[in-house]
């Protein structure tokens, strides 16, 4: 058997991702089922690993599982299991030894669901390793342009804030990207990555001159303690110049989207009331989310032909 | 000890290369060194090199923590393993070298060792604070290399102090130069591997930046001083112009930081953490390039207990063992005479340690026999559970090196036999 999992959008590719999408259409049709349940996952055990804190992430996969009728586990570990000594690989052979069909695994460090392979059989999604991917996240973002605005060949994406520390923007790059869009990253040298050279894209501390040419102004969210270790003077000027201010939006073209991975700092990275705003898809994002993680579940454990779902009847 | 003979080595020291047989007498010493000479028990070394044992500076091995942990005598049977007769001691654990009686502890500890070991004082109290040891107590127990990194790079007074002091005393101070305060969180290098990882970078400036001040210091001083572990040429041209200027300075660099590149992080393998970092296959052939301007290749070996590698990169402490790959890592990535390989690897450190009259030296009848039998030619890979450290876990792992020790004689006594380390020490 092939070894599959979602460590990062890498391990998908173009086709990867647009198996996902289309995935996701079907999925999409059941959740707007009376029952929103179908059995393709009975049998199946997810484990949720959360080493870090996460309300969203982990309760989306939750319901995924769910209504995927799978079983899930949830394994929420805080930092202090770490220091009590149980080192990683002791905690996912514990698990693995419990019989789990996918472990789902967020945490602060880059490189975790790499290293999960070696101690378990299970497959590895990657919900968050530190600054470095969050797939799925990059999944459900492509999902809601391409429902929005069609294929993502040739448009063009900026994402801004705070890059270096993003795993969102890390994955979202290598997303877009192979969907054929191109990408403009804006950031204050000191939120940007040291060096991007490979990335493909395009860098610009100078937000103002992209934000008309741009189909999609995706902002990421601003850690409020950067300001402490002098990545930014404060957040007023960094709201000032990087934040998307309603007169900002104003220059948008009509039809791009304004995207946010959430949660909101209101009157930082976005002004107080652009969730509202009417290109706004931030409320598109979160209800994709449990779609796309049923369509990653799916693609993982499932029979895994997209032609043929098996078990997608009402129960 | 009866006589032995090593039968038809290449014989490769300061004054040459030779075809000779080495007889070793049974007082431990070198007694002659010529062609068909006879021993009573003879060992066929034909085809492989006999040289003075290799000398290490920079080996993390202590006192004994626990059954789980390297301590001086498993760490002395890795190193014999790898062909070292000596190696320089620095004691991280609990066992803290800033007093005469601590010191002498890990001395009485150090006799049951397979190997000579070399006990480095700690040049400030609790090897972290800024505050000096007692310097002249702790010489007087026969530790003359000391341990000098701790103080923060700000507390520029109490370094100028310590080596200022040290002097009296005739004590060379080790900086290992990789201050955390450019990159507190920094974990590997940081270059265009760290970016596209996520993973918090340490830019090569932090360590130039080091050798920048403390070299300038050592020239205000005239402090003796050895850099440790380091990694970048830039680093090595700002030692060469403080030398040139009349420094008092030598420095090493590690066998991995030769060899193993960042990219290897993409694994997120935390056997590749290592302090300094593993740099980019750029910085490592510009230091390759600088290599006959360094003073030694010590190993900075750091075992660890194995399953605090098992953790993520970001969690796992620094460290690899190295002890038992140094000369293979060494002949396969630098592209110099084996000659020059020795200088770096058993001469000159030898020297700097202070022990060039019994290790590193050249064969020649009356000196201790500390020897190291190794076939250049020999290609193997590593495998950390094969290896006499207590720490399987290695930067190593899986990497053909060429180069590998079969004998080790620790005054005269065969330590190594076919690359077998032989019980009850020396």
């Amino acid at each position: 058997m092939i070894e599959r999992h979602i460590r990062s959008i890498d391990d998908l590719g173009r086709s990867g991702i647009e198996e996902i999408l289309t995935l996701s259409d079907h999925f999409h049709e059941v959740s707007t089922r009376r029952i929103p349940k179908v059995p393709a996952l009975r049998g199946k055990t997810i484990a949720l690993l959360f080493y870090e804190d996460s309300t969203r992430t982990r309760l989306s996969f939750e319901t995924a599982s769910k209504r995927l009728s799978a079983d899930s586990l949830n394994f929420s570990i805080g930092s202090s299991s770490v220091k009590k000594g149980e080192s990683l690989r002791d905690t996912v052979e514990t698990i693995s030894a419990m019989g789990v069909d996918a472990i789902v695994v967020r945490h602060g460090s880059a490189g975790v669901p790499w290293l999960l392979p070696r101690w378990t059989d299970a497959a590895v999604i990657n919900a968050g390793d530190g600054s470095h991917e969050h797939p799925t996240q990059a999944l459900l973002d492509c999902y809601t342009i391409r429902n929005k605005l069609g294929d993502l060949d040739g448009k063009r994406i900026t994402i801004v804030g705070d890059i270096r520390h993003s795993r969102v923007a890390r994955s979202n790059v290598k997303a877009f990207l192979s969907l054929g869009a191109s990408v403009t990253l804006v950031a204050p040298k000191t939120l940007m990555p040291f060096n991007t050279d490979d990335w493909g894209v395009e860098t610009t501390d100078q937000f103002d001159s992209v934000i008309g040419d741009s189909d999609v102004l995706y902002m990421l969210r601003m850690q409020l303690e950067r300001q402490q270790k002098s990545f930014v003077p404060s957040l007023r000027e960094y709201a000032k110049e990087y934040g998307l201010s309603n007169s900002r939006a104003q220059s948008m073209k009509p039809e791009s989207l304004i995207m946010h991975p959430g949660p909101m700092n209101r009157g930082v990275e976005v002004s107080s009331n652009i969730k509202e705003h009417p290109n706004s898809v931030v409320n598109d994002q979160v209800a994709n989310g449990v779609i796309i993680r049923m369509s990653a579940l799916y693609y993982l454990l499932g029979a895994g032909n997209v032609t043929k779902l098996e078990g997608f009847s009402d129960e | 000890m009866s006589e032995l003979l090593l039968q038809g080595g290449r014989v490769i020291d300061k004054s040459g290369e030779r075809l000779a047989d080495v007889l070793v007498d049974s007082e431990g010493r070198i007694a002659e060194v010529g062609e068909g000479l006879k021993g009573r028990e003879t060992l066929d070394v034909r085809g492989k090199v006999i040289s003075s044992g290799f000398v290490d500076l920079n080996a993390y091995i202590g006192g004994p923590e626990d059954q789980l942990s390297e301590t001086i005598i498993s760490g002395a049977e890795s190193a014999v393993k790898g062909g070292y007769t000596a190696v320089v001691a620095i004691s991280r654990n609990s066992v803290v070298a800033d007093n005469a009686s601590s010191v002498k502890a890990l001395m009485e500890l150090s006799q049951e060792a397979s190997c000579e070991i070399i006990v480095a004082g700690s040049a400030t109290l609790h090897n972290d604070a800024g505050t000096m040891s007692p310097l002249g107590e702790i010489s007087d127990t026969g530790a003359k290399l000391f341990s000098a990194s701790g103080p923060p790079l700000t507390d520029f007074e109490t370094t100028r102090r310590i080596m200022e002091y040290s002097q009296k005393y005739d004590i060379t101070l080790l900086y290992s130069c990789s201050n955390s305060f450019l990159s507190p969180k920094g974990v590997m290098n940081e270059g265009a591997v760290s970016s596209q990882l996520g993973i918090p970078g340490i830019p090569a400036v932090v360590e130039e930046i080091e050798v920048f001040q403390l070299s300038q210091l050592a020239l205000l001083t005239g402090a003796n001083l050895h850099f440790q572990q380091i990694s970048t040429a830039q680093s090595i041209e700002i030692i060469n112009e403080a030398k040139s200027n009349g420094a008092s300075i030598t420095c090493e660099v590690s066998p991995h930081h030769i060899s193993l590149d960042e990219s290897l992080i993409t694994s997120f393998d935390a056997r590749y953490k290592v302090l300094p970092p593993l740099r980019s296959k750029q910085e490592i052939a510009s230091l390759k390039e600088l290599i006959t301007s360094v003073d030694a290749i010590a190993t900075g070996h750091s075992p660890c207990q194995d399953h605090l590698k098992h953790q993520a990169f970001a969690d796992a402490p620094f460290g690899t063992t190295g002890l038992e790959a140094a000369l293979g890592a060494s002949i396969k990535h630098l592209d110099i005479p084996l000659k020059e390989i020795l200088r770096l690897i058993s001469w000159s450190p030898a020297e700097i340690a202070g022990i060039g009259d019994t290790h590193g030296g050249d064969l020649v009848p009356g000196r201790p026999a500390n020897l190291a039998v190794f076939d250049p030619e020999a290609t193997w890979v590593v495998k950390g559970d094969q290896m006499a450290s207590k720490c399987s876990v290695t930067a190593f792992e899986d990497i053909e090196l060429k180069g590998l020790v079969s004998h080790t004689l620790v005054d005269g006594k065969l330590v190594v036999i076919d690359g077998v380390v032989q019980d009850h020490g020396r």
